[in-house]
């Protein structure tokens, strides 16, 4: 009811003032890029072992610390050539994508592979602890405290407009370079994932093993590899995302793998967990209800929803999962008995 | 944890390479429950074995253990001078099994259900190509052109198992027989020495159970292969085994010639229990038998 109240409000408010609104679908379609790439970790590895991995959001947040590490480690500063500035960013993506990769491969040969056919809860009570070892180990390693990343971005960039200084329009829609760097960054990404689970051998055997298991082992599959590679590559897409979310919110602490890590594990059931489509359209429905709770629903002309703001925003996901949950419990693209991966 | 044959039973009346495939000894235990006890059996290679029995009588749980998925409890099982199972030590994982040469296909179909009839094909073939996950990352020349290859080579075992132009249809849009021959077609693809079919006629009218008794007569010539056969239709097993084993609460008790099978009274019992039998003995209409379908008791079908 209340969800329909809202959308109504969002249409006459998007009918009202357009330019407000497309200016928070830009922010959330950002967003929604950084949660798809971490929701995509989520499903993968659920669609090959039908665990839901808590600790996915920590080996995310720990893809940030490094990559911030690693910008600081090259001593870039913003003074520097472009070149040199967008070679220490794509030094600290893929240096995060290998780090995120590592720590979620050696979780699943540590811990989860030796669970494989213990009790489902074993393993899931195993990643919350995971999720709090990293958290801690965080913590020792970088303190407690919100981090800012060194800058990569020259400052007269940070605010600047590509729709009006590239092209010329007079709007007040905001496209900055970090947004576009997101959306560039994230959508080779889903191609590449797309062709790898799609075409090559490797992605054969993985929907294989996710399929039937026993049956693709009779086929010569190494199903522990298969399962190995899906958290590799599950975690080098949290890697990447937490490279990028380090300098979109320009800050990185420990806990921040807590709340994207709820919010991608959402987009990833809203979307049919286990369906890889399914996580990237989740991941940007949740990104555009993330940024238009925060900013446009309280700005909404009439004030109608004056008394909205950010701390609404997670009774507004979560309701949208339990809403999913209720009318369609296997998700948007899923389906009962589906292909997972 | 390897053997040679000559080790492992000197002075056998046959060629260490004319045997296959050796089972010794071999048990499996759930629990208090002995599902298979201590089965000998030796498979020639490019022969048709047959692997019969009634209801539980562990020839699934035989299967399993061949293929990996049981380690058995005790005993052994030598394929090709290789001990790739051994009850007290290690034994190998389905995977390593496939990869050595053994391909199986299921009592009730388990293809990848999801997938089209020549993706299907193209996993079969798994084990056989060799490019990794970098190196298609990468799009080497080699990855290419073998991922080429393959998919010509999946279009050519549609076209043999006769599915020629069903190569992009999903398998579970695929008829009940067709996904019986697509099955077929993906084991094959690894290009085995060692078929196991388990029940391929399974759910089949009599036209069609012809056809594939043919098939496996045909496959088994002209791909130079060795198949153990598991089945419950007694026409379709002594028609095309040149040896059957039979298995009642898992311990062999006959084996030999289809015909000679047929006529073991011990057989005979087990299927039809011992009255069963004594009446059998009288009248040829007895029907409480093991199969739905009509003269499948050892006595009928020899008729």
């Amino acid at each position: 009811m209340l969800l329909v109240l809202l959308a109504i409000g969002l249409i006459y408010g998007a009918y009202d003032r357009p330019e407000l609104f497309a200016q928070y679908i830009i922010i959330g379609v950002a967003n929604g890029a950084l949660i798809a790439l971490i929701a995509l970790g989520y499903t993968l590895v659920y669609g090959i072992v039908e665990l839901i991995n808590f600790a996915h959001g920590e080996v995310f947040m720990m893809g940030a610390y490094f990559a911030l590490t690693v910008v600081a480690t090259t001593g870039v500063t913003t003074e520097k050539g472009w070149l040199i500035l967008a070679a220490a960013a794509i030094l600290a993506l893929l240096g995060s994508m290998v780090f995120s990769s590592a720590i979620n491969w050696g979780i699943d040969r540590v811990a989860y592979r030796r669970l494989r056919h213990a009790p489902r809860l074993a393993p899931l009570i195993c990643a919350i602890g995971f999720s709090f070892i990293l958290q801690q180990m965080a913590v020792y390693w970088k303190g407690g405290n919100p981090l800012s990343p060194p800058a990569l971005i020259p400052s007269e960039y940070r605010a600047y407009n590509i729709l009006q200084e590239w092209f010329g329009l007079e709007t007040r829609i905001r496209i900055r370079p970090l947004d576009l760097a997101v959306v560039l960054i994230t959508i080779p990404l889903l191609i590449l994932l797309q062709w790898f689970i799609q075409r090559t051998r490797t992605g054969k055997a993985m929907r294989a093993t996710a399929q039937d298991r026993d049956a693709a082992a009779l086929m010569g599959i190494d199903v522990n590899r298969a399962i190995s590679i899906a958290f590799i590559v599950g975690g080098a897409l949290a890697g990447a995302a937490g490279m990028i979310a380090v300098y979109y919110i320009n800050s990185a602490r420990p806990g921040m793998g807590f709340r994207y890590g709820l919010y991608a594990f959402t987009a990833a059931v809203v979307g049919g967990i286990g369906n890889l489509n399914g996580a990237v359209i989740g991941g940007f429905i949740i990104g555009i209800a993330w940024s238009l709770s925060d900013g446009f629903l309280k700005t909404y002309p009439g004030g109608h929803f004056s008394w909205w703001g950010a701390q609404w925003t997670p009774a507004l996901i979560f309701g949208l999962l339990v809403v999913t949950m209720v009318f369609r419990p296997s998700g948007i693209l899923g389906e009962t008995t589906a292909e997972k991966v | 944890m390897t053997a040679t044959m000559a080790e492992v039973k000197p002075g056998a009346h046959v060629g260490s390479d004319s045997i296959i495939l050796r089972a010794e000894k071999i048990t499996k235990q759930f629990g208090g429950l002995t599902a298979v006890n201590a089965v000998d059996l030796d498979i020639y290679r490019g022969s048709i074995q047959g692997v019969i029995g009634p209801n539980g009588a562990g020839k699934t749980t035989f299967f399993n253990m061949v293929a990996g998925i049981y380690q058995p409890t005790e005993g052994r099982i030598i394929f090709e001078d290789m001990v790739i199972h051994d009850g007290g030590g290690r034994s190998s994982r389905p995977d390593q099994v496939a990869e050595r040469g053994i391909a199986r296909t299921f009592q009730n179909i388990r293809l990848f259900a999801n997938m089209t009839a020549l993706e299907n094909v193209l996993i079969g073939m798994h084990t056989r190509m060799r490019s990794s996950p970098l190196g298609a990352l990468l799009k080497l020349p080699s990855v290419s052109r073998e991922e080429q290859q393959a998919r010509g080579q999946a279009f050519q075992w549609l076209a043999y198992v006769g599915l020629k132009g069903k190569g992009n249809e999903t398998a579970k849009n695929l008829s009940y027989g067709d996904q019986r021959r697509l099955e077929i077609a993906r084991a094959l693809a690894s290009w085995p020495h060692l078929l196991l079919l388990d029940e391929p006629t399974a759910g089949m009218n009599p036209t069609e159970k012809v056809q594939m008794t043919q098939f496996i007569d045909r496959m088994r010539h002209e791909l130079d292969l060795t198949v153990l056969l598991i089945e419950h239709d007694m026409r379709v097993v002594m028609g095309i085994s040149d040896n059957v084993a039979v298995l009642d609460h898992g311990e062999k008790i006959a084996q030999g010639l289809p015909i000679e099978v047929q006529r073991n009274q011990q057989v005979i019992e087990a299927y039809l229990g011992k009255s069963g039998a004594e009446a059998a003995a009288q009248s040829t209409s007895v029907r409480h038998d093991i199969n739905s379908g009509p003269a499948q008791t050892p006595q009928e079908a020899l008729q």
